[in-house]
Parts: structure tokens; sequence; C-alpha cells
């Protein structure tokens, strides 16, 4: 695989700094910027204690990236304290998710981490005046064609994006973690109940236990590949803090809750497999599935550290798995035939009937 | 290199965070022609001190 | 493979390509110094990628960084094309300096700075103060190092479009202008080589100490040099800037001791006898 260095510098990098050349570390540059990692991987450089070991041009480009992040914390938090008073009185649970919830959290594993837009949850009877009370805060939503609209609508998780008029910020207003009309039935009412309120705010944060299993079935119930290697090293960290925290019982207990053993299982065969990870080992062999290697699992190896051709053929059965899961077969069929069908009509209109 | 304050500042949680903007703090520059620039750290933007119409600085990137 | 480096400074870049046509076109534009074959123990700022690829009607050059696609061109632009995808690169992943949208040249280790946006005769006035002696620092990008406030050249070929490439012809016959390309974005679009002054020197930074801002009038008679208040100047700097937003503070805080260290114009002008003359007396 493309990205094998960047992997070998985030499953050992004191051992990747030791080793690297010019070359190595000209590719490691070029695939840090590509992954979205530099500033993470300088954050865990400084950690680490590793930084004196760093020939300078890379710490440079290291801390530029450190300069962007800094800049994107500012920029959510700013926003989140514009926020506040549209949720300060909802009388229900408002809920970050994702980027927004490990920055707000301080994870260690958000230094660094890059983010495109702010992802809250809350419930689903509730969606509406949540979408309202934003709207009169200045958000819109992004222009949509009738067909994704409805498409947003009726069978994905979440509102359309909503923008913000003056800021140009990006809310993804979620009532669920996943598509409620696929394959999977998540029950996510755990998560909304378990969600801890964040000091001095309006907004709620999953527990870690949920943040992981979250982040899980994000990668894990799809066909995307694309940001695979960070995903990855988010659970990874994500996980680290859920031991930390004593949340191994907890989590295992969660998934059964939600009906995402599944994922919860893919995630830690993989991250044994790469990081060696001790809190996976623990869990998988604690429920004794250490053994058998799920297919999710043996897919995302693959795409990592496989060979070209086994590689290839990984994410030709990863996109058909994923979308699998997404979707029950007729509305992916649905989906399949009637989109291109509404776009041909969408171009007839737009640019080829005579006028 | 990275100085402890530039990691400090990221380790920040957003409770933290929060409780510091109680006092809104700005960096202000005095040019020796007279004129002056002020930045607030809130909100990030820049403007003209003592202008009755403030200019400011947009908070989006440019590229080229 | 015939992947190629250009050693250029503070920035280097790796330039992956099938095709020998780009290496051979930027020998024309780079010092042979500086152009060089791929070095394993180097390590190179950024990555260029110019691949042919199947395009549905042709097989044009694609120039991308990774998987982050810049453009798609014939091979006529290629030049051109790579030039401002480089340019995109160092705008997109820089944040060491703080990079404002000016030309920058100097002149006994002090530096005129020359911000302004693209049709106010910019790059024109760029080139004929370097055909006049000057040494190029920058016709694109000044690099503001935030730790000394001091400005870091980068030695480029200069960017010359439409008629300023006639004029600068005509006004000095032996500059050289190279790999001039008709039709693209921006019209035509043609490279003047940076003085050998400029070459030798390119990595010998300058303090900032002018900053003047032009503007093309053709109607005027005669040139118009005001003093800007320097709270303006700021101010029209960070606009013009790539990065000072990202920079937050730390762009303020050395923009400001530039602008503190520095006299401050707005320059509208006609005819360029009277800048040289005037920046002459000036500087």
């Amino acid at each position: 695989m493309l990205a094998k260095p960047l992997l070998d510098f985030l499953t050992n990098p004191s051992r990747f700094v030791e080793q690297a050349d010019g070359a190595r570390w000209t590719v490691f540059l070029q695939l840090a910027r590509q992954h979205g990692l530099t500033a993470r991987c300088h954050y865990m450089l400084q950690s680490q204690g590793l930084m004196s070991q760093v020939p300078e041009q890379i710490r440079r480009h290291g801390l530029s990236a450190a300069r962007y992040s800094k800049k994107q914390q500012h920029s959510l938090f700013y926003e989140l304290q514009q926020l506040e008073a549209v949720f300060g009185r909802a009388d229900f649970p408002c809920v970050l998710l994702k980027g927004a919830a490990y920055r707000a959290l301080a994870l260690p594993m958000s230094y660094g981490r890059l983010f495109a837009d702010i992802d809250i949850l809350v419930p689903k009877a509730q969606l509406r005046s949540a979408r309202d009370k934003l709207f009169f805060a200045g958000f819109a939503e992004l222009p949509l064609s009738d067909y994704d609209r409805a498409y947003y609508l009726t069978w994905s998780h979440q509102n359309p994006p909503l923008q913000h008029y003056q800021r140009g910020t990006v809310i993804d207003l979620h009532h669920h973690i996943y598509p409620p009309a696929s394959a999977k039935h998540i029950d996510i009412q755990v998560l909304l109940e378990h969600a801890v309120p964040l000091p001095g705010s309006a907004f709620l944060v999953p527990t870690l236990a949920h943040l992981f299993l979250h982040a899980a079935v994000h990668l894990f119930y799809q066909e995307e590949t694309h940001r695979l290697l960070k995903d990855i090293f988010d659970l990874q960290d994500l996980l680290n803090e859920v031991q930390q925290q004593q949340q191994l019982e907890f989590i295992w207990q969660q998934a059964q809750q939600m009906q995402v053993q599944s994922a919860l299982i893919d995630a830690c065969q993989v991250l044994l497999a790469l990081f060696d990870n001790q809190a996976a080992r623990q869990l998988l062999t604690q429920y004794s599935v250490l053994r058998r290697q799920r297919l999710g699992a043996r897919l995302v190896l693959a795409m990592l550290t496989g060979s070209g051709m086994n590689a290839w053929v990984a994410r030709q059965l990863w996109f058909l798995r994923g979308h699998s899961f997404k979707m029950r077969w007729h509305i992916l069929l649905y989906h399949a035939v009637a989109k291109p069908a509404n776009g041909l009509r969408q171009l007839w209109r737009s640019k080829l009937k005579p006028r | 290199m990275v100085t402890l304050s530039d990691v400090l500042s990221v380790c920040q949680s957003y409770p933290q965070w929060l409780q510091q903007q109680h006092e809104t703090a700005l960096l202000q520059t005095r040019f020796n022609d007279g004129s002056s620039v002020v930045f607030s750290l809130l909100t990030h933007e820049t403007s003209i001190a003592g202008s009755a119409e403030v200019e400011s600085v947009q908070t989006e990137a440019k590229s080229i | 493979m015939t992947d190629f480096a250009i050693n250029t400074a503070p920035f280097s870049v790796l330039v992956s390509s099938r095709s020998p046509a780009l290496r051979k076109a930027l020998t024309e534009l780079y010092p042979p110094s500086l152009l060089s074959e791929v070095d394993d123990s180097t390590i190179y700022d950024f990555t260029l990628d110019v691949r042919r690829r199947w395009a549905g009607w042709g097989r044009p050059f694609h120039v991308s960084s990774g998987q982050q696609h810049f453009r798609m061109t014939d091979k006529a632009q290629l030049v051109p094309v790579f030039e401002w995808g480089l340019n995109w690169c160092i705008a997109s992943y820089q944040h060491q300096y703080l990079a404002i949208h000016a030309a920058v040249l100097e002149r006994d280790g002090k530096a005129l700075i020359l911000p302004a946006p693209p049709g106010s005769g910019k790059s024109t006035l760029c080139a004929v103060l370097m055909q006049e002696g000057w040494r190029l620092l920058s016709d694109e990008m000044c690099l503001i190092d935030l730790s000394n406030g001091v400005i870091w050249p980068y030695v480029r070929p200069v960017s010359l479009k439409n008629q300023s490439i006639a004029l600068i012809k005509q006004w000095y016959p032996d500059a050289r202008v190279r790999q001039v390309t008709v039709g693209t974005t921006k019209g035509t679009v043609g490279y003047l080589l940076p003085s050998e002054l400029s070459w030798q020197a390119y990595q010998q930074p300058a303090k900032a100490a002018w900053v003047v801002f032009p503007q093309y009038q053709p109607e005027q008679t005669e040139l118009m040099l005001t003093p800007l208040p320097k709270a303006d100047a700021f101010m029209h700097l960070a606009y013009n800037s790539f990065n000072y937003n990202v920079l937050a503070e730390e762009g303020f805080t050395a923009l400001s001791a530039l602008v503190q260290q520095c006299v401050t114009y707005r320059l509208e002008y006609a005819d360029i006898n009277q800048v040289i003359r005037e920046l002459n007396a000036l500087c």
C-alpha cells in the first residue's frame, strides 16, 4: 500500500526516526499532508521526546502544520461559544460528536487533528426544533437538488449540512449515528443517556466508550477508504483513552446494547494486529474472539498492509460490503437508478432544453 | 521549536477555554506615526483602532 | 521515470514525472546548479507529480501533490501550470513564515516591499527594478520570518503577463524572457530570468525598510507618492497575506513589527521612468 511509510511512522515513531533517510522523510511529508496528519505526527514526536532526533526541516513543517491546527481549534471553540446561546435554552440534549468532541475534551489525539465541520447529535423528535434554532441563528441549508434533499431527509441520519451565512461554518446536525434505513439497527438511546455535560457549556459529549463505538461504526459499516489510515489511528488513540478511564468492561456492555459488537471486534482485531494494542488484546481475550479474524478486520488489514493485488481485491470487497450494510438492497437499487435518471433530467432542464 | 505555551494552548479543553474568555483580551500596536491597530484574541479580528468606521480583516485564509 | 529536483530556497521541490518535456523547459528558467537528480539523502519540502493520464479525449498532463489534484493541462501550458502548482503547494501548507502576496527587492541590505493585487502593475514594476540593479527576493511572495522579522528570498523566474512582456523587452532589450505561453487562464505568460546577483544571493535575507503599494493609472500625468498611515498599510498587508489569519496573534505581532520599522507609501503612476527616478530618490 502507498501509505506504508506513514503507517510505519504511526506504529513505531522512534524506529522510523532512527532509520529514515532523506527520501523516506520526503515521502513522509507528502503522505502526512495528504492524510491531514502532519500536525498530529508533530505532537507525537513531541510527546514521545523524539524531537531532538528529527531533522530541522521536518520540525519546521511540523510546526507549520501545528500552527494551522491551533487556528482550527480556536475557530471551533469560538464557533461553539457562538452556539451556546442557541442551545442554551434547549430542553433536549445537544451532543458533540467526532472531532468536535475530541477537541472539546482535549483528548491527546485531538492535538493537530484537522476537521472540516461540526457534528452535533440531537434526539430525532427534536431535530426540527434544533434546525429551527440554528436557522434563526443564521444557519441555512447548502443548496441541494430536490432529490438530494429528499435523500437526506428520508434515508440519511442527518439533516442536509447547515452553513452560517457570514462565518461560513458548516454544521452536520444528526439524529442518529448511522442511517436508520440501513440493514443495521443501531440503538443510540444509551449514547444519549450516558452523555456528559461539558462544564459551563450547553453541550454534552458522549463517554469515551461511545466515542469509540461511534468511530468504529463509522469506519466498519461503510465503504469509503480515503481516510482509512486516519480513522484507524483515531481508534487506536481512543481505545487507549477508554482503557485509561477504565471503561473496557463498559464498552463491551454498551456495544451489546447498541448492537454494534461486530464493529468493536473488527476494530480491536485491527488495532491488535497493527499496533499490538493491549486494550484490544484484553477485550478480545476476555470475550474469546481472539482467534477468528473477522472479514471487516481482514479487509482493512489487507488494504493497509497488503501487496498491490491483495489490497486492490480487498478494496473492491470492502466497497461491496460497506454498501450492503448501509442500505438495504432495494433502497440501494432505487438510489442507483433514480440518481442518474434525476441527473439527466436536471441536465436536460438546465443545459440542453431548447429555449 | 515549539514552545511550552504552544503545547499548553493546544491541550486546553473547551470548558477551560470558555473560562478564560471572560476577559476578552485585545492586542494593540501603536505605530510611530500615531496610527494604531488592534487584534482581538477572542474573535481573531484585526481592526484600525480609534476610527469610527472599523475596518476588519476577514477570517478566511486566501490562496493563490 | 525522470524524477528531478529544484533546489531553490527556502523550499525545494521534488518533481515526479514520466515526461522529459517539463525538465527540459525548466532548464531554461532555473540555473543548472539548482536543477538536479533526486538525491536520497536530501529531504525535499514539497513533491509535485506531473503525469500524463487518460482523460476521455486525450492524455493531458495532471499536476498534483500526492492525491491532491491541482490542475490538468496540455503540453503547451505545462510550464505556467507547474509554476502555479508549486505556488499553490506553498500557499496551502507553509505557515513557518508570514507570507504576503507582494514583490520584494533589495538594495544595500534593505528591502522594498511592493504588495498589490493582480492588475496593479506589480510584476512589471518588479521586473523593471530588477533590471535597474535591485536584487530580486521574490515577485510573488514576501516571506517574513516570525522569529526575527527578516525577509527571506524565494528566488524564482518572474512571471510576466500580456503587454508587460513586450514592454520589458522593449525597455530592456537584453532582458531574458523565456517560455512564453499564449492562451493560459491568465492570458499570455512569460518568465523573466532573475539577475545573476539575485541568484547568487538566493539564501541571503534582507531587512524590510519600505512598503510601497503601487497602482498603475494610465491617465495620470504626474506620479503621486503619498505617505500612507501605518495602520492602513497594516490592514492592506494583512488583506494581501496568504496566511495572516492562520497565524493569528503571531501574525499580528510579526506584521506590527515589520510595519513599525518601514516607511509606507501609496504610489500612483503612469510613466515607468518617473517611478525609477522617484524610488531611487526615496530608497
